[in-house]
């Protein structure tokens, strides 16, 4: 019997670190207080509704809005879109908790860019803006640095199943150009000069955004089960 | 036996680890503590999270549990003189090792974030994978009567 009483010793011990482990795992809490703190903290910039409509997610009815400045040659944007964007898709637009709205915001001194947003505008006009902006974030080494992007941007096109007839017909006439301009002119309106930015509920957020971020967002400002928004109210300037 | 101890209460970190950053990839837990750096978060939602269709936190739960089972079953009295626990020990975090390395070659060169719950893991298998190794050999050099 020698032996059992540290093998009940290490029993016990053993037992301690799964409760404390279990207790601790449990007691993770969103930290919704901060959520607030920033929020009304941050500059307000409620959005017109004019001609910068941007690019829409999810239900109408959804209490929370993320509205997302972007250039699809940015990096951090492409970054964003790629690792953050599918679970935010997944978990809170697809489960109607939270809008999305994507503003393009092609920045001064990225060469591509602007042929980029044009394509995707014209994708748009034919239904496919998300299909054709995961494609562009992707690829985004592919045709970023390209002389011929405009090549590279029509593969694309076709790949989301687009009539290119119609696609080639709109970049040549660059009629979703106007659309482009009034979301970036929307975002030097509102004060935006890096990308990615992010406007929640009318509110300009410091910071670039993560995944759990944003769930704290929409738990603390649309908790589930609870009062459809408890978000500080925008008010316009 | 006391390798096996500490195979035990490794593997139970482990597990709880696991089971953290599994829960957080179901959408259980929605905020990883990790330094504020975002780091955790941007592997664990990379596409690279993800093996065969499973989350790579579900193998670690696997694993994990599957080592503490085999570390309490070999300080059973019918284990306790036997190596076999330990080998099986050495053989599950051998795997557990390479499957680290690989992880940890993706976070380092492909994802360039290194996330802390990940690198704990690594280390707390490697560990174990030490420890059962150091036992195995402790029993060619002293043999159970």
């Amino acid at each position: 019997m020698a032996a059992s009483r540290p093998l009940k010793n290490f029993y016990i011990a053993l037992g301690i670190i799964a409760v404390v482990g279990v207790v601790l795992i449990v007691t993770q809490r969103q930290r919704g207080a901060s959520v607030a703190e920033t929020l009304r903290s941050a500059p307000i910039a409620p959005l017109p509704a004019g001609s910068a409509v941007g690019h829409k997610l999810g239900a109408d009815s959804a209490s929370v809005e993320i509205v997302e400045f972007a250039d699809f040659e940015c990096p951090a944007c492409a970054r964003f879109a790629i690792l953050e964007m599918p679970y935010v898709r997944e978990r809170l637009i697809a489960t109607g908790r939270l809008k999305w709205r994507f503003m393009d915001f092609p920045l001064q001194g990225h060469a591509n860019s602007p042929a980029a947003h044009l394509a995707a505008g014209c994708a748009d006009e034919q239904g496919r803006f998300f299909e054709m902006m995961d494609v562009i974030y992707n690829r985004q080494n592919e045709w970023a640095a390209d002389r011929r992007a405009d090549r590279k941007l029509r593969d694309y096109a076709q790949q989301v199943g687009l009539d290119l007839g119609r696609f080639d017909t709109c970049v040549a006439t660059k009629h979703a150009q106007p659309l482009v301009d009034a979301d970036y002119a929307e975002g030097e309106r509102i004060g935006v000069n890096s990308t990615p930015t992010f406007v929640v509920n009318g509110h300009v957020w410091p910071d670039v955004l993560v995944y759990d971020q944003i769930k704290a967002i929409v738990d603390s400002l649309a908790p589930v089960g609870g009062p459809q928004s408890a978000a500080p109210p925008a008010r316009r300037r | 036996m006391r390798h096996r101890m500490a195979i035990a209460i490794l593997a139970l970190l482990g597990l709880l680890a696991s089971c953290y950053l599994l829960l957080y990839k179901m959408g259980v837990v929605g905020t990883l503590v990790c330094g504020g750096s975002g780091a955790c978060e941007r592997v664990q939602n990379s596409p690279y999270a993800q093996f065969v269709g499973i989350p790579v936190a579900a193998y670690g739960v696997a694993g994990f549990a599957a080592l503490l089972f085999v570390a309490l079953a070999g300080l059973g009295e019918q284990w306790v003189g036997h190596p076999g626990p330990s080998r099986v020990a050495a053989g599950l975090s051998g795997i557990g090792v390479l499957f680290a390395m690989y992880l940890t070659y993706l976070e380092i060169a492909v994802i360039h974030d290194i996330c802390r719950w990940c690198a704990a893991i690594a280390v707390i298998i490697t560990a174990i994978f030490v420890v059962a190794v150091l036992g195995t050999r402790s029993f060619r050099k002293a043999p159970a009567p």
